[in-house]
């Protein structure tokens, strides 16, 4: 299993550029059915906009299933792990509807 | 030049007039060549005042305003804050008062780029509010990522390259205040390129909504403001004011999530105020947030 180590490609973990170079990294591996470890490790919280182009964006490419199975988040904290169900959990909810983004 | 007295108040609550009827009204909208500010009267401002006061000057800076500053220099305690505050050293490139020395409950005045926010932010504002509380920056580490909302609306939405962020630890009041401020579109101006009719008040209550986007860039996934309400209201028991155009909006605790309020203003602010009031007992608590938890999908 591939691990990538956030603070090795985006040390800041902050914009939403800094989550597109993980997005870049976990997207291809994904799509061709890999399993990745993503891993926080020295990172204690992020804003919305790392989470939105690291993690959410990844549910317009590959199904939020395939994303489930494949994806293992490692060495995060309550405030990372809440952030990332609870915008998942609203992908779900919001599935359909152009008035909400994901 | 058209001659502008700075009022004896100048808070949150008066800002908008201010902005309004002396800057854009007597100075903008008459055409003068420039402004001379007086500040001979003002005996009380509080840091949405002071981010006021930056805002006026980057709107006059915009519309190319000669700016003159007077009785800047009288000894009066506004006038010592201001300085004390940086506002005049990042105004005018100086001090003016010598041998009087940063006050430990305020963060200097800074102007910040969108795309260099970070290193003022983790290398002066969190330590020193973590000096301010006497708890290690990691433990705040939420609360910065949560800070990080604001400074990414300013990035993402406002337009501008720049806004300003200042700081003030009120310890008899057991609260400490953020203001980030932007001159830019301001946010009922988005929100109207998904929603053309909307008022301004309604706009501001819509961009506090969880998932609500304009789709204006492809960061926007309108999620920001609402985890800065959420954080703030619910997790720490403080609260968010925005002021943008005549818009007003509060966000503070609800029984599940913040409970948004917004309010139609008398004049207008052009650009945006966000104001995020901590209640500082219960910032310590945060820690907890930043302890490692297996994740489980």
């Amino acid at each position: 299993m591939v691990v990538i180590r956030i603070q090795e490609h985006a040390p800041q973990a902050s914009t939403y550029a800094d989550g597109q170079a993980i997005f870049d990294l976990l997207k291809p591996r994904l799509a061709q059915g890999e399993e990745v470890t993503l891993s926080f490790n020295g990172i204690l919280a992020v804003p919305s906009a790392f989470i939105n182009a690291a993690i959410v964006q990844l549910v317009e490419h590959v199904p939020l299933t395939q994303v489930r199975q494949q994806l293992r988040i490692a060495d995060s904290t309550r405030a990372i792990n809440n952030l990332i169900r609870t915008r998942l959990e609203f992908v779900e909810r919001s599935a359909g509807d152009t008035t909400y983004a994901h | 030049m058209r001659a502008v007295k700075i009022p004896y108040r100048l808070t949150h609550q008066e800002c908008n007039h201010f902005i309004h009827e002396e800057v854009i009204n007597k100075v903008i909208l008459q055409n003068a060549r420039g402004v001379v500010f007086d500040f001979s009267g003002i005996t009380f401002i509080d840091p949405s005042g002071l981010a006021a006061l930056y805002n006026s000057i980057k709107i006059l800076e915009h519309y190319q305003k000669e700016i003159i500053f007077t009785n800047h220099d009288m000894t009066t305690d506004v006038n010592n804050y201001l300085d004390d505050s940086g506002f005049y050293s990042t105004m005018i490139g100086t001090r003016v008062f010598q041998g009087r020395t940063r006050r430990p409950t305020t963060v200097p005045i800074h102007i910040f780029g969108i795309n260099n926010y970070y290193g003022h932010l983790t290398g002066e504002l969190m330590p020193w509010i973590a000096t301010s509380l006497g708890i290690t920056p990691q433990s705040l580490d939420v609360l910065r990522a949560t800070l990080e909302e604001a400074y990414h609306n300013v990035a993402y939405h406002s337009g501008v390259n720049e806004g300003c962020v200042f700081a003030q630890h009120y310890p008899k009041r057991k609260t400490l205040e953020v203001i980030i401020s932007d001159h830019g579109k301001g946010i009922p101006h988005r929100v109207r390129t998904k929603i053309p009719n909307i008022s301004d008040s309604n706009a501001l209550e819509q961009a506090f909504e969880k998932g609500f986007t304009t789709g204006s860039v492809v960061s926007n996934r309108g999620w920001g403001l609402w985890q800065l309400a959420n954080f703030t209201a619910q997790k720490n028991g403080g609260h968010v004011t925005i002021r943008s155009g005549q818009g007003y909006a509060k966000a503070e605790r609800g029984p599940e999530e913040p409970k948004i309020r917004a309010w139609k203003t008398d004049w207008a602010y052009p650009g945006t105020l966000v104001r995020v009031v901590l209640e500082t007992d219960t910032l310590q608590e945060l820690r907890n947030d930043t302890e490692e938890e297996v994740f489980t999908w």
